[in-house]
């Protein structure tokens, strides 16, 4: 597999048709000279099987933090045409609209002496690993509206404020939820857990504005240098989890249905315009909002601690904004010079629209959309935005994170979660976690460098880094 | 060994076999468990459940999913799984201990079980399949 790639510009790849049997278009992916070494065999194998699916648009993509997933990479991009294309949850994944929020406040980091103090706060306010539940149960209505108007639920029963939902992609909540198509065992599991972290690479840190590399853009998103702000990764939890499991089950069975040959099973899928598919957009969609009320809550939470320490309404701690990275959505966009209709899936990337699109927050409209980028535990996220160039190459998409190099297994072998900690505290940065074994498995080492990673994406021109944030306390779930 | 991890970057993939078809699916069980509730040991409670599947990968697919959701909705950590097949699919007791926080907070929460890889192989050995755990 390795030895077809061919390169078509400095940092843009290519996977000719013909690298695995069946595939309709060409595979694209984005990586440095540098991150070249990281790319697994495994990783191009399923980038390659997206091209083989119905319906797909001009090419199969992969981000640079491409890695080994199921179905999709993650890092991997499919947009399908809605007349002959289908829609999979290998192209979404378990944990449908996980995502990720930055939370400003007015805070430097000289105000943040009792870091520790806040940040064990937060540790027992935040529902944090396995086996936790949400300080609200939702009722059965409650969880209906959830997961119809996602975060605009939350912000109606007092979690939040409006100008969270202007600077949240697609304002906390996508069109299309149909509630019948969400089993009763999925609404079991979303009923206590609508507001919980989660565990696994979901975490919630207090971050530091280092370094402002553009400025406009920066005063745009209401970020400036030295600035403390809260970042937020987690999605649907059980709820997402068993909708995807449920409509695996139907989609193995469309896809026969349909005379789909499956590269992976995981791929199962079906016709956009089949019932089975629209069930699952549907289904997923519900699941999709379900996950901004999930973040909305947080950040109520979050705020709270914040509120008690420093004094601070919720007004002071705005939105910088909220980007999904495990979704399918309908989007319009230019194929061939014809504005088109797509259902554009992103497995582990983020949307990156850039500046005249639709869905931009106030202001925004000639800078484009804030991408938020979080880093591994140790290392640097980046806020950026979205340009012409993603909306030219990529549908609008980015990268959503640095990418694993190592498998938990390996990390663990390679350190221990005490040994972690402290080389973390010894930098200024202060971890907490339900377990040492998190912490060993989401190990700085254990990810590509996230610096490169953001120089790939801005120097191949589908987002321009804005600024970049520095972690000093971290709770991992 | 009946259940060994082989590298897998984003996730956790497992190795599992068994002499027998009961004993595979109750390894993938116990392979689950091993992720998600390494501290578990005690059988203090008792899970029930049966499923009406065809056999073969989905069946294993659904008797896994189903387990992630009995641990989540009753609030338990497991330690063994007891497999009985019926006519129509098969019949479960999973064993384990009321969930606490300060006893097993070590472990991750599995999302889903993929059916990527997932291939039940009968060798002179018995049985034997990949299964993969999104973490």
């Amino acid at each position: 597999m390795m030895e077809n790639i061919i390169q078509r510009g400095e940092y843009e790849w290519e996977l000719p048709i013909g690298s695995v049997p069946d595939m309709r278009v060409p595979g694209r992916f984005y990586l440095s000279q540098q991150l070249m070494g990281t790319l697994e065999e495994g990783a191009l194998r399923q980038l390659a099987n997206i091209a083989t699916l119905p319906g797909i648009c001009r090419h199969s993509l992969a981000m640079p933090d491409i890695h080994w997933g199921y179905g999709f990479p993650i890092g991997g991009v499919g947009a399908f045409t809605m007349d002959e294309g289908i829609i999979s949850p290998g192209g979404v994944g378990f944990d449908i609209n996980c995502g990720v929020r930055l939370i400003a406040t007015p805070l430097h980091r000289s105000d943040l002496n009792q870091i520790k103090s806040v940040l064990q706060e937060l540790y027992k306010t935040v529902p944090t690993g396995i086996g936790t539940k949400s300080c609200i149960t939702a009722s059965d209505r409650d969880l209906n509206r959830i997961m119809t108007e996602g975060a605009g639920w939350a912000v109606d029963e007092g979690y939040g404020t409006d100008h969270d939902l202007l600077w949240c992609e697609e304002q906390g909540h996508i069109e299309g939820a149909d509630i019948s198509h969400v089993s009763q065992k999925a609404r079991k599991r979303g009923r206590p857990q609508c507001g919980t972290l989660g565990s696994g690479n979901h975490f919630l840190e207090i971050q530091c504005v280092e370094e402002i590399f553009d400025p406009e853009a920066a005063r745009a998103f209401g970020i400036e240098a030295g600035q403390i702000c809260i970042m937020i990764h987690c999605g649907s939890r059980g709820l997402g989890h068993q909708i995807c499991t449920d409509h695996l089950k139907t989609l193995e069975d469309a896809s026969k249905k349909y005379h789909i040959p499956l590269a992976d099973k995981q791929l199962a899928c079906a016709p956009l315009t089949s019932p089975e598919g629209e069930a699952y957009l549907s289904a997923m969609a519900c699941a999709a909002n379900y996950a901004w009320a999930n973040r909305q809550v947080i950040t109520y939470l979050t705020r709270q601690v914040f509120s008690r320490a420093f004094s601070l309404s919720a007004e002071e701690m705005p939105l910088v904004y909220d980007v999904t990275h495990n979704v399918a959505k309908i989007e319009e966009h230019m194929v061939d010079g014809k504005r088109t209709t797509l259902c554009v899936h992103r497995k582990g990337a983020t949307r990156a629209f850039g500046p005249g699109t639709h869905d931009l927050p106030p202001g925004c409209n000639t800078i484009g959309q804030p991408v938020i980028i979080p880093g591994s535990m140790g290392s640097s996220s980046y806020l950026l935005k979205g340009t012409e160039g993603a909306m030219e190459k990529t549908f609008g998409s980015t990268c959503h994170g640095a990418g694993r190099v190592l498998s938990r297994s390996q990390a663990k072998k390679l350190a221990t979660g005490e040994s972690v900690q402290e080389s973390l505290g010894r930098r200024g940065i202060t971890v907490l976690a339900p377990s040492a074994g998190s912490i060993a498995e989401e190990a700085p080492d254990a990810y590509k460098p996230s610096g490169e990673v953001v120089r790939v994406v801005h120097e191949a021109g589908i987002s321009a880094k804005v600024a970049r944030l520095n972690p000093i306390g971290v709770i991992k779930g | 060994m009946p259940f060994s991890e082989r590298e897998h970057t984003a996730d956790v993939l497992m190795h599992v076999c068994g002499a027998t078809r009961t004993e595979l699916f109750e390894e993938a069980a116990h392979a689950l468990f091993s992720v998600m509730f390494p501290s578990c040991v005690k059988e203090e409670v008792t899970i029930h459940f049966t499923l009406h599947e065809e056999d073969g990968e989905r069946l294993l697919h659904e008797f896994l999913s189903e387990i992630l959701f009995y641990a989540e909705v009753e609030c338990v950590a497991l330690c063994r799984a007891e497999v009985t097949f019926t006519s129509s699919g098969l019949s479960a007791e999973l064993f384990g201990e009321p969930f606490r926080r300060e006893a097993h907070a070590g472990g991750t929460e599995v999302k889903g079980i993929s059916l990527s890889g997932m291939e039940i192989m009968r060798t002179d050995e018995g049985w034997s399949t990949l299964v993969l755990f999104d973490v």
